[in-house]
């Protein structure tokens, strides 16, 4: 597969720098950016909402966007994190604990500036792991049949039910919910209409970019219904803090970050790749360790260029690392990739091996556009960052209604239909209640867009296997690898929070 | 003190129900199209039976005087008012569309939501209603070749 890559080298050329992919490319770093940057909105939410727009490009441009808005937006969470405290998006919530004293000592701008290289340079690493490792990851997914497709869905559920929620409980629920809703419609094998009730538009099924558009945007407008009449009422004035000053340190103080960076991008591959574990765990995992490794830990949490670099850098690594098991298995590694993985499959993109041999050139012109759209995104982000910012004065009472304007439209636009925008809606209550019990959205959507594979594999080995199911399985290596790893996904974390709490009883 | 009983109480018994209704719907499927169904019908009735558990044991906390972890507080009907107001709206807007078409529907959606927000700027009110439909007519319409609903005006 990789010697396909060398050979299409001058048709990925040709296909990445037209004027769509460009004028895409650019749109999605810029709306990325200023997405990421006004609290309250998420990345994933965004991408959610611009799926729509792509239905009219080409798959590389539609494609190539909706990973330049994801890689953006995470890296445009540090503007407001850093000059006004808040965090932009979850993934940035490290970035202010450092970003904000350097504002308040007058480095602001040398903050944002290495914010903006350090997502660059997290992103472009993690986008050259995923040009290299995808293939070789999609050359093993060839040896998967019927049977190891089904544990890998269950396999990525379990991941994402222990990772993304404090309650494995809650995360398996949310998980076997989406797998119960995606099997309402007419069931592929015998043509049995499944949990319709009659209605012709559920013989389709539920479709899934208005279920994710709604539980991603509705909710986050309901939360944000509060805040903006409270903000309203007390006609509080955004404070943005002094921008000033030199756009980066002098390169004497930078090269020390830089093994900083390269750490922190090496952990955020690692775990963009583990599915459910997104870009604030990433974050999370790159400022720690940078703490732990720093010679000079007293100034994390006061001001420390060390800490700005290892949470950006980690949290844009995230997302090319979140794009291999996704683009190689169906996995999604983060939520914000789940949505991504919709817009792929509207393109007629399904992920997996073929991606990879029959569409090759289509998905290396993407990742070569990732490629780009990190570069784009470190540039621009240095030019208009601290102009971005400005974006978190508009009042969230004139962002909520848009937000649903464009949900509605988004919605309607999938089939010309009011029935996609009831769909959306039902999904917007769903997912206010599921966050706010504290129920991982990212589970149902990965159960709603993982279960129809999953039922085929499990089906295909109920006839492999001719009456003696668990023999079936247990006599494949590949298969007894993935049981062992589900347990271990499900059975590890309750392990160590029990050994936690011992040891926090002892002490 | 009045008995306060956690979310996850409620929450997992409207799951159990759920996950029983559609378990019992299985019983008119053919025996291939129902093994998928009914296995994760079953298991999301376990797991809600768990995490009503982990309710009672959670209101145990709360009686007993502990403070709930971070945002795992009980919901209150205080906290869903401003929400569920919302989400009315929201509702209503969308019925509106198919009644009076979606361009006025919009436009009317957008001015009384931000009013009611407190958006107290006429200005900003304008604005931004016109841009948005604008944005919609030009993007949807005329490049993407879209049909917006029709209502009885237009």
């Amino acid at each position: 597969m990789l010697e396909s890559l060398f050979a299409s080298l001058p048709v990925i050329a040709s296909q990445l720098f037209t004027p769509e992919v460009l004028f895409a490319l650019f749109l999605g770093v810029v709306g990325g950016m200023v997405i990421g940057a006004l609290p309250g909105l998420s990345a994933t939410m965004g991408i959610a909402l611009m799926i729509p727009f792509t239905y009219g490009m080409t798959p590389i441009a539609a494609i190539a966007m909706l990973m330049a808005i994801y890689t953006s937006a995470i890296a445009g969470g540090s503007i407001s994190a850093i000059l006004i405290h808040t965090p932009g998006t979850p993934s940035s919530a490290a970035t202010a604990l450092d970003g904000y004293p350097l504002t308040l000592q007058g480095k602001g701008l040398q903050a944002l500036g290495v914010a903006m290289v350090s997502s660059m340079i997290g992103g472009l690493l993690s986008a050259i792991a995923l040009l290299f490792l995808s293939p070789l990851l999609a050359s093993a997914a060839l040896k998967f049949g019927a049977p190891e497709y089904f544990l890998l869905a269950c396999f990525g559920l379990s991941l994402i039910a222990s990772l993304a929620s404090d309650s494995l409980a809650k995360g398996l629920a949310a998980g076997c919910l989406g797998l119960i809703i995606c099997t309402i419609g007419i069931d592929n094998d015998s043509a049995f209409p499944r949990f319709t009730f009659g209605s012709l538009h559920m013989m389709g099924g539920i479709p899934a970019v208005p279920a994710l558009i709604g539980l991603f945007s509705i909710p986050q407008v309901l939360s944000l219904i509060g805040k903006s009449i409270e903000r309203a009422s007390s006609k509080e004035k955004m404070e943005i803090g002094e921008i000033k000053g030199r756009v980066l340190p002098p390169w004497s103080e930078f090269k020390l970050l830089i093994p900083t960076i390269l750490r922190s991008s090496v952990l955020g591959i690692g775990v963009g790749i583990l599915p459910g574990a997104g870009g604030d765990i990433g974050s999370w995992v790159g400022y720690n360790e940078a703490k732990r490794y720093s010679k000079h830990k007293e100034l994390f949490g006061k001001g420390s260029f060390e800490g700005v670099c290892a949470s950006e850098a980690a949290n844009n690594a995230v997302t090319g690392g979140a794009m291999i098991p996704m683009l190689t298995l169906g996995i999604p590694g983060s939520a914000a990739a789940a949505v991504i993985m919709g817009g792929l499959m509207i393109q007629g993109m399904i992920p997996g091996a073929e991606l990879f041999t029959a569409k090759a050139t289509i998905t290396y012109t993407v990742i070569f556009g990732f490629i780009l759209a990190n570069i784009f995104m470190g540039v621009v982000g240095l030019l208009i960052a601290r102009y971005v910012v400005n974006v978190t004065k508009v009042p969230p009472g004139v962002l909520c209604p848009i937000i649903v304007v464009l949900s509605v439209v988004g919605s309607y636009a999938i089939s010309q239909t009011m029935y996609s925008v009831y769909v959306m809606i039902v999904f917007g209550f769903l997912g206010y209640f599921m966050r706010r019990a504290k129920f991982p959205a990212s589970a149902t959507v990965l159960g709603m867009l993982l279960g129809s594979m999953a039922e085929t594999g499990l089906r295909q080995s109920i006839v492999m296997a001719k009456g003696h199911l668990v023999t079936y399985y247990l006599t494949r290596p590949l298969c007894v690898a993935l049981i062992a790893l589900i347990l271990l996904g499900i059975f590890l974390p309750v392990f160590l929070e029990k050994r936690k709490q011992k040891k926090a009883a002892r002490g | 003190m009045k008995k306060v009983l956690h979310h996850d109480i409620y929450i997992g018994g409207i799951l159990m129900a759920f996950a029983a209704f559609f378990f019992i719907l299985t019983g008119e499927f053919p025996k291939e199209s129902s093994y998928f169904p009914r296995f994760f019908t079953c298991a999301l009735i376990l797991i809600s039976a768990l995490i009503i558990w982990q309710g009672v044991q959670k209101t145990r906390l709360l009686q007993q005087g502990e403070d709930a972890e971070s945002g795992d507080a009980p919901i209150t009907g205080r906290e869903l008012r401003q929400p569920m107001i919302g989400l009315i709206g929201i509702v209503a807007y969308i019925a509106a569309i198919s009644l009076i078409g979606f361009f006025v529907s919009t436009g009317l959606f957008l001015l009384a939501y931000m009013w009611c927000l407190k958006i107290r700027s006429i200005p900003m009110l304008l604005i931004s209603t016109l841009a948005v439909e604008v944005f919609i007519y030009v993007l949807f319409v005329m490049q993407l070749k879209l049909t917006m609903p029709a209502g009885i005006l237009f």
